[in-house]
């Protein structure tokens, strides 16, 4: 069944869902299938309607500070029916084993549950995202070489458009309530008894400003980790700070995948690009001993001709030329990413570590709703620091040890007066992370939060520490966790 | 005599002492010039290509 908010009061349903689901992105989606196969009775709410609105879109509006995050908060997501999953690249990758390991190198407590955990149910995560059959596993850098990196585990979805694939099933699903154009605005406590409330109900507004109560018996936030954040900071009026937000974690820790081009190599032994890109990842020896984070640093040489159009033959005996002088050929990078044949740049995706500094916070003015706008202050500290310049430098000297190829470090990574160039991978997490003790996190391994009997947490969010790859398979797999908990409950 | 002695003990030990001493340091097996993270095996095989030429 499915209800726009827009049409008017007499379509919301006045009923009590078992389950209301906040969000129709990956986390969302996943939940809600999983949930309906329980019979539960749900309610999933989506803000915008099922193709993009910039009326919609514009309600993610706020301010950013720190580390420039080219719009992190009105380009990086998309505010309609299947979420963020509508211009992601695809790339999905598992988290290592280390990055469950109690004993972090950043001194905030970690993964309160283990890998095993989260990958329970890795190959229906698989299906949702159409991976067919491709290898997730990392295997080493070549078969008779013992190295300190090796071949990321990485995989391609199609990429899996969310709203599109599963738009059907859901409209189909005698169990969900699929209601569009519904922004959640409140989250409202009932009787507030000792240390723990339960939610009574949320209000919804429609783009025409009206109110709407809905009501379950639990609710699920899967707005993204920044809306997670807003959402729970806003709804302030009887829990001074937000609800859940006891320990002060909530908006804290928001973390990126740190983007950093390290430096550019010259190949030596081609054998070690048979693949057109080669992605490496340091082993978990090599994490070990030097305290640092995980991550992917992409090497991707130019071996064929990179010249098109009619004029190609021309563009390829200039770029010839070039690469024949030193100088021009320095003089050519100032203006543009240019390679000579076997050369190439290395960009990473690096973990942050989890910073209180880092965060989202709630502004003086509000939206078109009347809910605070948010300011994002995106921020690393020394370990990050440490952590980039360490890798980039293991990564250079073991290429040399292998005779692979040669590496010019960024001026960057080598001279630490200088500030490290940053960019982002769109990868937001962090805000109400996962903890089993409630004064260092905002959810319990259930994705529960501290605090509050009905209400759970789906989405990057709750991640604890990044890892060093890409997030939203984790997110699925958590997702699926979350949806056959909820099912099993009474 | 003591003369005698401090040129012995100049020839025999001092000198090399000192001449053995850069051996007796370690190095570190990667340097890093102009920000290219080379092998010390490179600078060995660059600066004998330079003395061939």
């Amino acid at each position: 069944m499915h209800t726009d908010l827009d049409g008017g009061s007499s379509a919301i349903p006045k009923a009590t869902f078992d389950v209301c689901i906040f969000g129709t992105g990956p986390a969302g989606l996943t939940a809600a299938l999983e949930l309906a196969k329980t019979g539960k009775r749900i309610a999933l709410i989506e803000a915008g309607a099922f193709e993009y609105t910039e009326v919609s879109q514009k309600l993610y509006d706020g301010t950013e500070t720190g580390l420039n995050t080219w719009n992190a908060l009105s380009n990086k997501r998309l505010r309609y029916f299947g979420g963020t999953s509508g211009h992601w690249s695809g790339r999905c990758g598992l988290f290592d084993e280390i990055d469950f390991t109690a004993d972090t190198y950043h001194g905030l407590p970690g993964w309160p549950i283990t890998r095993t955990a989260v990958l329970e149910h890795l190959g229906q995560a698989v299906d949702v995202l159409d991976l067919g059959q491709q290898d997730l596993a990392s295997r080493p850098i070549k078969s008779d070489v013992d190295s300190d990196f090796a071949h990321s585990g990485v995989a391609f979805s199609p990429p899996t458009r969310f709203g599109q694939k599963y738009r059907q099933a859901i409209n189909e699903s005698p169990n969900v309530h699929l209601v569009t154009q519904a922004n959640l605005v409140e989250l409202r406590l009932g009787a507030l008894s000792g240390s723990s409330a339960s939610l009574d109900h949320a209000v919804l507004k429609n783009y025409k400003g009206q109110s709407f109560k809905i009501r379950a018996r639990r609710y699920v936030l899967a707005l993204g980790a920044i809306e997670n954040a807003r959402l729970l900071l806003n709804s302030d009026k009887q829990i001074p700070g937000g609800i859940g937000n006891h320990s002060g974690y909530v908006g804290r820790c928001f973390m990126e995948h740190l983007n950093v081009q390290i430096g550019r190599f010259v190949v030596r032994d081609k054998t070690y690009f048979s693949e057109r890109q080669l992605e490496l990842s340091p082993v978990p020896d090599l994490l070990h001993s030097q305290r640092i984070g995980n991550g992917v640093l992409a090497l991707d040489p130019t071996f064929l001709p990179i010249d098109y159009g009619r004029l190609r033959y021309l563009k390829g005996m200039v770029r010839e030329g070039v690469c024949e002088f030193e100088t021009i050929r320095e003089y050519a990078r100032k203006f543009s990413d240019f390679n000579c044949q076997g050369e190439g740049v290395i960009s990473s995706m690096l973990e942050q570590c989890p910073n209180p500094e880092s965060r989202v916070t709630l502004k003086a003015d509000v939206d078109a709703l009347g809910l605070r706008k948010v300011n994002l202050h995106w921020a690393i500290n020394d370990t990050d620091r440490r952590s980039i310049r360490t890798l980039a430098m293991e990564l250079a000297k073991e290429l040399a040890r292998l005779d692979a190829a040669r590496v010019q470090l960024s001026d960057f990574i080598v001279n630490e007066s200088q500030p490290i160039l940053i960019s982002q991978h769109a990868h937001h997490m962090g805000t109400t992370r996962m903890s089993r003790d409630p004064s260092h996190g905002v959810v319990d391994e259930n994705a529960r939060v501290h605090g509050v009997n009905n209400l759970y947490v789906g989405g990057a969010s709750v991640f604890p520490t990044g890892g060093g790859t890409n997030p939203t398979l984790t997110i699925v797999l958590l997702a699926l966790r979350l949806g056959k908990h909820l099912g099993q409950l009474a | 005599m003591n003369r005698m002695r401090r040129r012995l003990m100049k020839m025999f030990v001092i000198v090399p002492s000192l001449l053995a001493l850069p051996r007796m340091i370690p190095t570190p097996e990667y340097v890093v010039i102009d920000g290219w993270v080379m092998k010390r095996s490179d600078l060995e095989l660059a600066e004998s290509m330079r003395r061939a030429q």
